[in-house]
């Protein structure tokens, strides 16, 4: 009879366990922060914007843009690196990066200067519960 | 009463075997989830519309360079560069970016540059891509055009209103990729007895910006000749250099 009702036990906390670990619903978040980041960087690369900044050393103006452009519960986190993949911002671009998952977006961004440069733009983003 | 604990113990080992193989199927199906969930085929286009618009930059700066006195070569080089860095990247699979530059007349290794007397002045670059994207699961080719050009147009009168003292009016039309495009600096010329010369005040010199890409200037010259020449020398807003010259007609 003991033994019966562990083996019971035993099945009902596997499946409640199963239950609880299910991917969609992180799946489905990490899908729309991934085309959220890809979207918010080329809206800020569309005009050459993003390229310009980088070569300015700008990242205020990175900061200020990500911040109007990313809608409000995403915390975020930039990191650029040149075509030597040498992180080159020397200041922290985040509003405070924190959540249960983040995910990261690779950017390649081209500058429209004359001198043509080449930039990673690494973003990471979570939603903040 | 001994095999009755035994079969109780059997079913109890069993059912913890079970659970076991449960849990080791779902961690395995929730790896599997959250790998497909990373490569979505929004990933993918996003990914190829990034490598798009990065090769557009590149053929804008490439031009910017070469009209404010580069080589033409600096498209190819600044080409073979991006091919270079986007096939270093593998973030959803190995891209592979190939690239012409256009030969055909009137433009040469890519570029077209005419900044002619009759009016017209042209900065254009072209070339073709072919990217290939592929990882275990996909593989996708796409193959683009990237035409840049800036044209500039202008046209310009005169009048005399006394001597040799002339009024000369001149509109100047600027367009990105055939639509009207404003213009980040824009000098005017005159030629007086061979010697180009910028009008200033003195010259009541007139500018209007119509804030469509049309700009008018007018000023009042000593200009012996009847052949009044100006040039008008603009960079638009992607410091894109562009030069037009015109003989002015008498009104």
């Amino acid at each position: 009879m003991m033994e019966a009702f562990l083996a019971v036990l035993v099945i009902l906390s596997t499946s409640v366990f199963s239950i609880t670990l299910s991917p969609t619903a992180s799946s489905d978040d990490a899908k729309m922060l991934a085309t959220l980041g890809m979207q918010v960087l080329m809206e800020l690369d569309n005009n050459g914007t993003l390229g310009k900044f980088i070569d300015e050393s700008n990242w205020t103006a990175v900061r200020e843009s990500l911040e109007i452009l990313l809608p409000v519960g995403v915390s975020y986190n930039i990191t650029v690196y040149d075509d030597e993949m040498s992180q080159i911002n020397d200041s922290t671009i985040s509003n405070g990066l924190k959540g249960q998952r983040i995910i990261s977006v690779e950017y390649l961004c081209a500058s429209q200067s004359s001198e043509v440069r080449f930039y990673l733009v690494r973003l990471q983003l979570a939603l903040v519960r | 009463m001994g095999r009755r604990n035994d079969s109780g113990q059997a079913l109890l080992l069993g059912v913890l075997l079970i659970a076991l193989i449960l849990l080791s199927l779902e961690l395995y199906v929730y790896e599997v989830g959250k790998a497909i969930g990373e490569a979505n085929p929004n990933s993918f286009s996003d990914s190829i519309f990034a490598v798009r618009l990065g090769s557009r930059h590149v053929v804008v700066g490439s031009l910017a360079n070469i009209s404010q006195g580069g080589t033409n070569q600096n498209l190819e080089s600044n080409l073979e560069r991006w091919s270079s860095f986007v096939g270093r990247q593998y973030q959803l699979g190995k891209y592979i970016l190939n690239f012409t530059s256009r030969e055909t007349a009137p433009y040469s290794s890519g570029i077209w540059i005419s900044w002619g007397t009759n009016g017209s002045g042209v900065s254009g670059a072209y070339a073709n891509f072919a990217l290939k994207l592929s990882d275990r699961s996909i593989e996708i080719n796409q193959t683009y055009a990237i035409n840049v050009t800036t044209t500039l147009l202008i046209q310009g009168s005169y009048r005399v209103i006394g001597g040799s003292n002339k009024q000369v009016n001149v509109t100047s039309n600027l367009l990105n990729e055939g639509a009207p495009a404003l213009a980040k600096n824009l000098t005017l010329y005159y030629n007086n007895s061979s010697v180009w010369i910028v009008p200033d005040p003195q010259n009541n010199y007139t500018f209007i910006d119509y804030g469509n890409g049309t700009y008018f200037t007018s000023f009042v010259a000593d200009i012996p000749s009847e052949n009044i020449e100006v040039s008008v020398h603009v960079s638009d807003l992607r410091d894109i250099n562009v030069q037009a010259n015109v003989t002015c007609t008498e009104t």
